[in-house]
């Protein structure tokens, strides 16, 4: 059965060249995930309808230079869950507790990358913890503007920033091919935080 | 009390977690001032505590390709919850509805002269 | 104490749980007070029934349910974000004025507004 399929993928592959073998695999493993077992009828029957979908709506092309590391992807996704849980209990305290309600602040923060797909990843694992909500992302200026619970003093925003730059060193980590080239510069700058009258890119109206 | 007990009670456990999410965020969503601050309850239930549940019933079903399909269900719910919360809450920013103790804080700690209050 | 009876004490406290909540969360949809209140409270009772429709799989060995978790998962972002879209609209671009905002159409003044009246000033105007 692999060489059927293996067959028919090299055959489409070349009559129909930007068909991505990826979205292929992720479409079919799917289809047959939905169907809830795994036979040849289903293999090839979602082979088909992968195809189909990938032919009838292509995608534009999305240049990934990225690479996996094992070991940050196992660390992003632990410490994402971690966060996750604190985080979750943290704002159901929150939000049951007697006394005051929990106000927030929005807030810019610069991010390191450029790479849109990581900024994304980056804003979508923000967006996903609670006590943070992604409002917007420029990623042109790599300004990312969330929403923060909870953020009374100074130094708390410092420590919402100080958490997504963290979170995106992770993500680096994890996927860019070369993270000390975009990590280092920025913590040298972050240094000397303060006297460097960069551009502002502080949105001035919401 | 067998093994399968135990993954059982585990299960049972985790929808019990997750309820308790639930129950937190509506109250969250009731108390919180704002918009903004209600999103931050509502990302609760959406996130951990529809994890949770999965997890409770796969704990309890014990069969490959339902957790093949569990895993599908908490995928598509963290790939899509991102999106909805982005629109959602960009929309009230645009739209004004913050109340003024969101005060937009700059990008850095140096340009600012006093902090925030309340 | 058995596992039978373990397992329908907390059946019954799982499920009133989130018979709580959804109660919650609709008096929220009901207030308001705006729009985008209502379409984060309804996300909210999405997820909540996803919740439910889990529980009920898991206790009841109903797997026959897990489809319909997997179609409430897919879409249940969609209206929400339709939602956003459509108040947001016009609005890609920063306005220079005020921009208004109360979304009502009118009537829901006397409703329960938030401290302070907040929801009247443009946030523009915080900026530190």
């Amino acid at each position: 059965m692999t060489g059927v399929d293996r067959l028919r993928r090299q055959g489409v592959r070349r009559l129909l060249p930007p068909v991505s073998p990826w979205g292929l695999l992720w479409l079919t493993v799917v289809w047959v995930l939905l169907w809830g077992s795994l036979n040849v009828l289903n293999l090839l029957g979602g082979l088909l309808v992968a195809l189909l979908v990938l032919v009838l709506f292509p995608l534009p092309r999305v240049d990934l230079h990225l690479r996996v590391r094992p070991l940050g992807l196992l660390v992003l996704l632990g410490r994402f869950l971690l966060d996750l849980v604190r985080a979750s209990v943290e704002v159901a305290w929150l939000s049951v507790r007697p006394g005051p309600v929990a106000t927030g602040v929005v807030m810019d923060l610069q991010l390191a990358t450029d790479d849109p797909l990581l900024q994304t990843l980056t804003a979508e694992m923000v967006s996903l913890v609670p006590g943070s909500v992604v409002i917007e992302l420029d990623p042109g200026n790599r300004v990312l503007t969330l929403h923060a619970l909870n953020v009374r003093t100074r130094h708390q925003a410092e420590q919402v920033r100080h958490k997504v730059r963290a979170q995106e060193a992770r993500v680096l980590r994890a996927l860019h091919p070369d993270p000390a080239s975009v990590l280092d510069p920025r913590r040298h700058r972050n240094g000397s935080r303060g006297e460097a009258p960069e551009s502002t890119t502080t949105e001035e109206t919401p | 009390m067998s093994a399968v007990d135990v993954l059982d009670v585990l299960g049972l456990v985790c929808l019990l977690l997750g309820a308790l999410l639930c129950l937190a965020a509506a109250i969250g969503l009731l108390r919180f001032p704002d918009l903004l601050t209600r999103m931050h309850a509502g990302t609760k239930p959406q996130v951990l505590g529809v994890l949770l549940v999965i997890l409770g019933v796969g704990l309890r079903s014990r069969s490959g390709l339902d957790i093949g399909m569990l895993v599908l269900i908490g995928l598509f719910q963290l790939l899509t919850i991102p999106a909805g919360s982005h629109m959602v809450g960009r929309a009230g920013f645009r739209t004004g509805q913050i109340a003024p103790a969101h005060i937009h804080l700059g990008q850095r700690d140096g340009d600012g002269d006093d902090p925030p209050q309340g | 104490m058995s596992i039978d009876l373990v397992e329908l004490v907390l059946t019954w406290i799982v499920g009133g749980l989130l018979a709580v909540s959804a109660t919650l969360t609709l008096i929220r949809i009901t207030i308001g007070p705006s729009v985008l209140d209502r379409v984060v409270a309804t996300d909210v009772l999405v997820s909540i029934v996803i919740c439910a429709l889990g529980a009920y799989a898991a206790l009841s060995d109903a797997w026959t349910t897990l489809p319909l978790l997997i179609s409430l998962s897919l879409v249940g972002f969609l209206g929400s974000v339709a939602v956003a879209r459509f108040v947001a609209r016009d609005r890609d671009t920063p306005a220079a004025e005020p921009v208004p905002d109360r979304l009502e159409v009118g009537g829901r003044d006397a409703g329960p507004q938030p401290p302070a009246g907040g929801r009247r000033t443009p946030e523009g105007e915080g900026s530190v």
